[in-house]
């Protein structure tokens, strides 16, 4: 037996959507790229919007591959093939997460034509030069930080992801109130991640193997309306770790080990 | 390999509002062909769905030769959902080559075999078949994944008559008789009755007869439909 079974069945099973998915994204990005011109060089800031709004993409697709095999009730298929939960729920995780990677490269690739056009645009007119000098730093920054992007917002949107589908798998387990359990535990979970990355024993942890320093201001302020302007704030660091990515790791694979075994053990198809 | 004996002790299953089975105590053992007999809402499916470990008992222990059910216990138990639960993006083709690489055991020669007896287009798209062939692609499935155990539940239920006949046909020529157990539930006594080696009545979720069918006729002189008629009274 192969799970590469399941991955072709996964991948076929949220190919069109997929695609539907990604047509529309690029209709978007065009719009967006024509509407600059024609209304305002700021419209590039949806494109930030969509950045931030793959944070929930991999949770969402999860979540929906999830729900229509109950749905769709092939779910008595699914829980019913003798493979391991890790493989069943990899297999989704993994389809989910290559559409997220494609979906997340080419807004990235759209944000930068989107700052190019703005500075072109802003150099184009009259009083543009300083806001054009203050999207070149946005630019920069922009460049700076997509290391820390395609880091930081996969790791957020998986986790995002795992605790969707603890939620929706406790539903499974136990009724009426099996969701509600796993919301309340998996919100309790995140308060006390956040927490405790904020802790001095955090730092202990997860600060050694230094890896290198992001610079990026504190905060880029745009205002648009009749006085336009960028406010680019302070510079500061952000060192990065390897003890902060195997930290991270280490609670995704745990989250996951914990899902793999609820789903073998646990849960129910109806 | 000795046998598998299936066993639930003092099985009860609650949902929400209701008890659909209550202290269920059953030991079967391979092979042979177990008809689950009872009205609708009796716990029939439930009873299956706790023997394939998709569902969790409330109270009790559901077992396999004395280890604990799970799903995972999919590589010797097959089960066949009543409702409607193939991909339908898949072709008749891709549905036989995803069982193929995920479970153990299948014959795809047997697959392929099974839907050309029953004329099932392997090029077209699950979605586009009829009902009928639907419920036939679902028993080629079923019954090529060559497990120990095969749990049925309504094979027959709304089909019509030529399906129906159909689908026994497969499974009185495909099930190994000598290796295999079937337990399938049905209301439908009188078009399985032949096949049937044993039989459980149920309803409102507790078992109210079960028996050897040859003993129970030689018991009870009448055929199987009188004895259900009787007992599920």
């Amino acid at each position: 037996m192969s799970w590469t079974s399941l991955l072709k069945k996964e991948w076929k099973a949220s190919s069109t959507m997929f695609g539907i998915g990604l047509l529309a994204l690029l209709t978007i990005y065009l719009l967006i790229y024509f509407g600059m011109g024609h209304y305002s060089p700021f419209l590039l800031l949806l494109a930030f919007a969509a950045i931030f709004a793959h944070l929930l993409a991999v949770g969402l697709d999860l979540l929906g591959s999830l729900r229509k095999e109950w749905k769709e009730n092939t779910v008595y298929i699914w829980m019913n093939l003798p493979l391991p939960g890790w493989q069943l729920l990899l297999s989704k995780l993994l389809i989910t997460f290559i559409q997220f990677v494609v979906s997340l490269l080419i807004t990235l690739v759209f944000t930068y034509i989107f700052i190019n056009r703005a500075i072109d645009l802003f150099q184009q007119r009259v009083n543009g030069q300083e806001h054009a000098i203050a999207m070149e730093t946005v630019r920069s920054t922009f460049i700076e930080m997509v290391p820390y992007f395609l880091l930081v917002i996969p790791f957020i949107s998986v986790l995002l992801a795992l605790g969707v589908a603890f939620i929706f798998l406790m539903s499974k387990v136990t009724r009426p109130f099996g969701g509600v359990i796993g919301a309340v535990l998996i919100g309790g979970f995140f308060y006390g991640y956040i927490l405790l990355i904020h802790t001095n024993l955090f730092a202990t942890m997860t600060h050694w193997g230094f890896i290198r320093n992001f610079a990026f201001p504190e905060q880029i302020m745009f205002q648009g309306g009749s006085e336009t302007a960028i406010d680019v704030g302070q510079e500061i660091l952000h060192p990065l770790y390897i003890g902060q990515i195997f930290f991270g790791v280490v609670v995704l694979f745990g989250m996951f080990v914990l899902l793999s075994w609820l789903l073998d053990r646990k849960v129910q198809v109806g | 390999m000795n046998n598998l004996i299936l066993s639930l002790n003092d099985v009860s299953k609650r949902f929400i509002n209701q008890d659909a089975l209550s202290r269920v105590d059953l030991k079967l053992e391979q092979p042979g062909i177990v008809g689950l007999i009872g009205p609708n809402g009796s716990g029939k499916s439930t009873l299956l769905k706790l023997m394939a470990g998709l569902v969790q008992p409330s109270a009790g222990q559901v077992l396999l030769s004395d280890k604990k059910i799970t799903r995972r216990s999919g590589n010797q138990i097959a089960f066949l959902a009543e409702i409607d639960s193939l991909y339908s993006f898949q072709t008749v083709e891709e549905a036989i080559h995803f069982y193929k690489g995920t479970t153990p055991y299948f014959s795809k020669e047997k697959a392929i075999e099974m839907a050309d007896i029953l004329k099932l287009d392997h090029k077209k798209k699950i979605k586009s078949l009829s009902k009928g062939n639907r419920a036939r692609l679902k028993i080629v499935l079923t019954l090529a994944r060559n497990a120990p155990i095969l749990l049925m539940d309504e094979p027959l239920s709304g089909l019509d008559p030529l399906v129906r006949e159909d689908i026994l046909k497969m499974i009185v020529s495909y099930v190994d008789v000598e290796k295999q157990m079937v337990v399938l539930s049905t209301h439908e006594v009188a078009e399985v009755e032949p096949f049937l080696d044993y039989v459980i009545f149920l309803k409102d979720g507790k078992i109210l007869l079960k028996d050897n069918v040859d003993s129970l006729r030689e018991k009870r002189n009448t055929s199987l439909v009188e004895s259900m008629k009787e007992v599920l009274a």
